[in-house]
């Protein structure tokens, strides 16, 4: 399964769910469903903007884990 | 809007058929006697009709309900949601209980088979329709959920 390690890179970087929202252009709720892995899919403008908004690789907000329990 | 106006045609149709339906549980012993004082039959099937027919009619009374909430549903914008798809699982069903019900009662009047014919055949295209809402609740989930 895809771990999404977004809450990691948010205390990393020291932003905050509203800030990076903002940043991003949308919503907090959407947000909190990616950062809590509910997401089913995670469209690439969205990927492109977090990972600008923080300075990272799609890599770091996206893991796979062997484990296939959700 | 257009569309809404439909809608809540339905709605009042769907109403109207439930008082009629709620009346003609008054009427029908009338007339099952009216049917045995016209038929030229020998035999006497007021009693399995009349059987029938109620059953038939709490199952139509029950499927009202449902076309019912499944109407509000849909006035409310919850159109490819679970319970949806339970009422039309439920409806499907209760076709097929009226192709039954109607099955047994074609033994005395073979024309009672063309209902039998007519709910069976209602029950399969809910069932299919049933299917797609089952297929688009996923698709709606997958679509609020895509970030």
């Amino acid at each position: 399964m895809i771990i999404v390690n977004l809450d990691v890179m948010m205390a990393k970087r020291k932003i905050g769910l509203g800030e990076l929202a903002d940043k991003v252009g949308i919503t907090q709720a959407n947000l909190s469903v990616l950062k809590n892995s509910k997401a089913k899919a995670v469209r690439f403008t969205t990927l492109d903007k977090l990972c600008e908004a923080l300075s990272c690789q799609p890599g770091d907000l996206l893991e796979y884990s062997e484990d296939s329990h959700e | 809007m257009k569309n809404d106006r439909s809608v809540k045609f339905t709605s009042l149709s769907i109403k109207a058929a439930l008082v009629l339906c709620v009346v003609s549980l008054f009427v029908m012993p009338y007339a099952a006697k009216l049917y045995r004082d016209m038929s030229i039959q020998a035999d006497d099937v007021t009693v399995p009709l009349l059987i029938t027919f109620y059953i038939c009619a709490a199952v139509g009374i029950f499927i009202l309900i449902m076309l019912d909430r499944l109407v509000n549903n849909i006035m409310k914008g919850e159109v490819f949601t679970e319970d949806n798809v339970r009422y039309l699982r439920i409806l499907s069903y209760s076709c097929f209980v009226i192709a039954f019900v109607t099955l047994v009662f074609a033994h005395f009047r073979f024309l009672a088979f063309i209902v039998t014919f007519a709910a069976f055949f209602f029950g399969l295209i809910l069932r299919v329709i049933k299917n797609c809402f089952t297929e688009a609740v996923r698709l709606r989930e997958e679509n609020d959920y895509t970030i």
